[in-house]
């Protein structure tokens, strides 16, 4: 691997290490939320409109300039992504409204492993899903699964 | 009939969690195979607009009562939470799924819930018990294997 392709990997675990981070605080602070304001589907729906307005607002020159050559293929891909999203999130409170922490928990905790089926199936010319990267998938599921009945 | 009813919705709640599961999975995979042409930030914004046309279509379904009963301060919460959640969470998520890919971006950021028991340790005063060490070291070494690959 040469420097700028370590260079890019590095940031990218990086990345994915502050994004886990900071949906960890999230959660604290959907906690406060949920504990004194609003129940969870309503604080997620309100979250996720105040990040859009952010979000768009601070990239509005960028997303103005590239949603005009866009093709139809990647906006429906990432609209459906972002779909898919709030269907997990919806799915998510909803299971837990139904049933206990106990089953939902370690159901939703599976998706790193569909993302690497799915990611095996339809990003095959994309991206290599390896032998290792299935087996500290599942590591870190079991993992995950420890933590959560820890906590 | 009572027992019937509790199996309905345990049914129903794995049925719902299969749906989480299935989309969150997705997502990552969907964005990674739309994100060829265009920048993260575009991606980042065009996402949380059917994310939020999505949720609120359920919100308002579920909670229409709840919604215009709100109190001014709820909203800074929303915020903040919108601040954190999706401008620092999700573009830094969609940078590392365009850089290392959906599968490997995936298997590290589903280490949530061990920063979480982390922050809770730390500002909810929680104890840290075997499986909470156990579960800590599991996520380390998958890490580990996923982040050294060559």
């Amino acid at each position: 691997m040469n420097e700028t392709a370590k260079k890019i990997t590095y940031y990218g675990f990086l990345f994915a290490v502050c994004a886990a981070f900071l949906y960890a605080l999230s959660a604290l602070v959907g906690k406060k939320i949920t504990d004194d304001f609003s129940s969870p589907m309503v604080a997620s729906a309100f979250s996720i409109l105040f990040g859009l307005v952010a979000t768009g607002s601070m990239f509005f020159r960028t997303v103005s300039k590239e949603a005009r050559y866009l093709s139809g293929r990647s906006w429906v891909l990432i609209g459906l992504s972002g779909c898919a999203s709030a269907l997990g999130v919806s799915g998510w409170y909803l299971a837990l409204n139904v049933t206990q922490v106990v089953v939902v928990a370690p159901i939703v905790a599976v998706y790193p492993l569909i993302t690497i089926l799915a990611a095996s199936l339809f990003l095959r010319g994309i991206e290599k899903v390896t032998k290792k990267t299935v087996a500290g998938a599942i590591i870190v599921v079991i993992g995950v699964l420890f933590v959560g009945f820890g906590t | 009939m009572i027992i019937y009813g509790i199996k309905r919705r345990l049914i129903t709640g794995i049925l719902l969690s299969l749906m989480a599961a299935l989309g969150f999975g997705l997502s990552a995979v969907l964005v990674k195979a739309g994100m060829s042409s265009v920048s993260v930030k575009t991606a980042t914004v065009i996402s949380l607009i059917s994310s939020t046309a999505v949720t609120m279509i359920v919100a308002f379904l579920l909670h229409y009562e709840e919604i215009f009963s709100l109190s001014p301060v709820a909203f800074i919460w929303f915020i903040l939470a919108g601040l954190i959640t999706f401008l620092g969470g999700r573009f830094l998520n969609f940078h590392a799924i365009s850089l290392v890919g959906a599968s490997k971006a995936s298997a590290v950021v589903s280490a949530t819930p061990l920063f979480a028991a982390i922050l809770a340790v730390i500002f909810l005063d929680e104890n840290i018990g075997v499986m909470l060490g156990i579960g800590t070291a599991m996520i380390v070494f998958g890490i580990t294997l996923v982040v050294i690959q060559e």
